[in-house]
């Protein structure tokens, strides 16, 4: 009877366990939330080691979310360096990216003028963005479609589980930033296009 | 930073379920963010068998969530949200007049899957003390299923 009990309990769970089936490619980041965005001048020929056209601008990564105490220890437990590149504003996101001390990209947003929506997280994958597979670091992965595209990528879109496309928006100098907030679980993949509209990756999200 | 990445690879999943089970979906990815920078912060701390670690981060994360949210407002109904059991009403409702901590122990059990003696290790009690807690919430999740059948009124006056 009492092992009934708890068999029924177990039948009757809300998110039932995490399948161990191993994706075709996953996003692995560490992020956070808070703090505002100061962007400061330094030199390091970090933008080379990036891997898209649009180099950015160097800036402390003290500054890039001053304030934010849990992202700033983020920042440096990833181990991201003393550089972080300024890619630009899209839509209202700032976006920094780094490699960090073992090669991994790394990338800090900022809701610019908002309290939260902010955060900091690494790409652990080892074919690691950009790669053929891996031609949109989005970030935070599924909650928004915002994030930095590999060179010849002009769009990026939301797919659901179905493969519907819930969500799509333009790369403006390798980045993208469409500004629509989604249930967490909602998208399954992101598909990038080229020019011409064609599919050049199809990813899946982490769920 | 490679055992992170190890621990993160094997148990993001287990974590964002477990977090996915007792909070709503707008905490769910900040809560299982906090979890891991506790864990990179702490990699040192992390025992071997991490899950049940992570989740006593992610149950003292989801506290101290609740706690911030209840300071602002008068916890807000997002945040006061738990999942339930689903399928079954007659469980949910006897699983939901349960007290918190024959809920969570539970869960843990049946929903994560975990032995006492690691459900103890979240919950940072004793084995000993996980057991007892275990079969008595078990104890009052079954009276509160055989409800209206094993009720019986209060006897009134005395008899003799």
């Amino acid at each position: 009877m009492s092992t009934d009990v708890i068999a029924r309990l177990a039948a009757a769970n809300p998110v039932p366990g995490p399948t161990r089936e191993r994706r075709s490619v996953r996003l692995r980041w560490v992020a956070a939330a808070a703090a505002a965005v100061v962007a400061v001048p330094a030199a390091l020929a970090l933008a080379d080691q990036i891997g898209v056209s649009n180099q950015g601008t160097p800036v402390s990564t003290s500054q890039v979310l001053p304030g934010a105490t849990r992202l700033d220890e983020a920042l440096q437990e990833l181990q991201v360096g003393s550089t972080m590149q300024y890619l630009g504003t899209l839509n209202g996101v700032a976006f920094y990216v780094s490699r960090n001390a073992s090669g991994h990209f790394c990338m800090a947003i900022d809701h610019v003028g908002e309290q939260y929506d902010k955060g900091v997280g690494c790409d652990f994958n080892d074919d690691g963005f950009p790669s053929a597979d891996r031609q949109a670091a989005v970030f935070p992965p599924g909650r928004y479609l915002e994030g930095v595209a590999a060179d010849g990528v002009a769009k990026v879109a939301f797919l659901d589980a179905d493969g519907n496309v819930i969500d799509s928006t333009p790369v403006v100098d390798n980045l993208f930033a469409s500004g629509t907030r989604l249930p967490q679980g909602e998208a399954v993949y992101v598909e990038t296009f080229d020019a011409q509209g064609n599919v050049t990756s199809k990813q899946t999200l982490r769920g | 930073m490679q055992r992170f990445e190890q621990i993160y690879e094997e148990h993001a999943d287990a974590v964002r379920a477990y977090v996915r089970r007792r909070a709503p979906e707008s905490l769910v990815d900040d809560v299982v963010a906090d979890v891991f920078v506790v864990c990179l912060r702490r990699i040192d701390d992390v025992p071997r068998e991490a899950l049940p670690w992570l989740y006593g981060v992610a149950r003292k994360t989801l506290a101290n969530e609740r706690r911030k949210q209840s300071r602002l407002v008068p916890l807000a109904p997002e945040v006061s949200y738990e999942p339930e059991p689903v399928g079954d009403s007659h469980l949910a409702s006897a699983f939901a007049a349960l007290s918190d901590a024959d809920r969570e122990i539970l869960r843990l059990v049946a929903w994560e899957g975990l032995s006492t003696r690691a459900a103890a290790r979240v919950l940072e009690c004793s084995p000993v003390a996980a057991r007892v807690r275990y079969h008595r919430a078990k104890s009052r999740l079954r009276a509160r299923l055989d409800g209206a059948a094993s009720f019986r009124p209060e006897p009134r006056g005395a008899t003799e």
